[in-house]
């Protein structure tokens, strides 16, 4: 469960949230057996969410969803059936998705939808998704990426988790709790370094964070019944 | 081996003082399994200016011997064991604000790990950046960083995710464009150096500002105002393919 919405005590609802999420990543980490292994698939969108077509960096994809699928509703839903998140509260971002490849070409898009473990105003689990437009020909038609975070609400907005015990940020843990959603399933997975790893600070409470540079591909192929 | 160590994580703020003077704060963190302790002090740079360093150490370990793969952690007050770049205290008027080093464990999610000494610029001293709110969450990512690695631990044939081109020459030496150009990774030597921000033309700008740090030098020390011309060091054989060992210059084996 997530954590209480707690602005005044930040640590302590840090430290909740360390103990919520450890046995999570834990379990992510030992299950990912095929977890490191170099990317090797035509880029599909830019590596961060941005703020406006003309914006600054916001969050980095961390999930590649592809397959039959994998589009943006089948995408979503599968989230929401695996992770039971069904709040949609949340603000709109954008990214720059893969439209050709051939020169390579990206169109800024809204977010496909979201996903949430919780409200706006409390501390959750919370991914965007966005439908890649690309079809690429070589049998997989559909990809929607996805930017995973643990967040928490404080100074009117949410933010993202500084690391925890574990030296993970909220982008890190983020994905690992969607990766543990997925494991064990029917669902192929596979962990790459993509490398966007730049940094973000925290106004709120002065802190630096920011992803390990990991993404983790996950295959959607058949409806779930 | 049961490595202690988490992560080290070094923070420098600038932010203005009294009369408009420039202070400088250092802080130092890291978390071990062992939940670690909190300690702090202030040193003084040699510029006089006052640095105050917190730190949790309690459960790190600074002195194991490389391996093939990997180079020991160092501390953020002592040299690192590879060489970094910065941009100065400044940059086209950006300031420093902070410098990140991060030394993590290996292994948890595959095997290339953060190992790397950050300078951020932002847009005015003690301000990273601006764009606090314009998302809906909090936060904002800075115009420009110097990310700098050890290519033995993460050399450019480990990832390809978004990489716009290969073999370009950046001061003299073999880089690649990544992302439409708002990452130019530079390999000098035995480091990797990524210069990174949303603006592509401010990251290509950036590169010309690049400057090694002496190997003398910590995270933590003060940097001054100095240039680097010309050509940046051609990456050192093995370095481009992974095939680059990792050798800790500072470790001196055998002899008990």
């Amino acid at each position: 469960m997530a954590p209480p919405h707690n602005p005044s005590s930040r640590s302590r609802s840090r430290t909740k949230w360390a103990q919520r999420v450890l046995p999570a990543f834990f379990l992510a980490t030992a299950l990912a057996a095929t977890g490191g292994t170099a990317a090797s698939f035509p880029e599909f969108s830019r590596p961060y969410s941005i703020g406006g077509c003309d914006g600054a960096h916001i969050d980095p994809v961390g999930v590649l969803f592809h397959g039959d699928e994998a589009g943006g509703q089948g995408s979503l839903s599968d989230v929401v059936r695996h992770t039971g998140w069904t709040n949609s509260d949340g603000s709109t971002q954008q990214l720059r998705v893969l439209i050709d490849d051939s020169p390579l070409d990206y169109s800024c898009r809204d977010q496909y939808g979201q996903a949430a473990s919780a409200g706006s105003t409390d501390a959750r689990d919370h991914i965007r998704i966005w439908r890649i437009p690309f079809y690429d020909g070589r049998g997989v038609p559909y990809k929607s990426a996805g930017t995973p975070h643990s967040e928490y609400y404080d100074c009117g907005q949410h933010q993202i988790y500084d690391e925890n015990a574990s030296g993970d940020s909220g982008y890190d843990v983020g994905r690992q709790v969607l990766k543990s959603y997925y494991y064990p399933t029917v669902h192929q997975m596979e962990t790459e370094y993509w490398g966007n790893t730049d940094p973000r600070w925290n106004d709120c409470n002065n802190y630096w964070f920011r992803s390990n540079g990991y993404g983790v591909k996950i295959q959607i192929n058949t409806s779930h019944g | 081996m049961g490595i202690g160590r988490r992560s080290a994580r070094l923070v420098l703020a600038a932010c203005t003082g009294i009369l408009g003077g420039l202070s400088l704060m250092l802080a130092i963190s890291a978390s071990g399994h062992d939940g670690g302790s909190a300690t702090s002090s202030t040193l003084a740079t040699s510029a006089g200016l006052p640095v105050h360093v917190e730190a949790e150490l309690s459960g790190l370990d600074y002195t194991r011997q490389p391996t093939k793969e990997y180079l020991p952690c160092t501390r953020p007050t002592e040299p690192a064991n590879f060489t970094f770049y910065s941009l100065g205290p400044e940059v086209a008027g950006m300031p420093l604000v902070a410098v990140l080093r991060d030394c993590d464990t290996p292994g948890k999610e595959g095997p290339i790990r953060a190992n790397s000494v950050t300078y951020v610029y932002g847009v005015a001293i003690g301000l990273p950046c601006v764009d606090t709110t314009v998302d809906g969450e909090g936060g904002c990512s800075p115009p420009l960083s110097v990310t700098s690695e050890p290519l033995c631990e993460i050399s450019p044939a480990d990832y390809d995710f978004g990489r716009d081109s290969t073999n370009l020459t950046l001061r003299g030496t073999t880089g690649a464009s990544f992302f439409g150009g708002s990452r130019l990774e530079l390999y000098a030597g035995e480091t990797s150096v990524a210069v990174a921000g949303s603006d592509p033309s401010l990251v290509r700008m950036a590169v010309d500002a690049l400057r090694a740090e002496p190997d003398s030098a910590a995270p933590a020390d003060p940097i001054s105002a100095r240039e680097q011309d010309g050509d940046l060091p051609a990456p050192a054989p093995g370095a481009l393919t992974g095939d680059l060992p990792c050798t800790d210059p500072t470790y001196e084996s055998g002899g008990g």
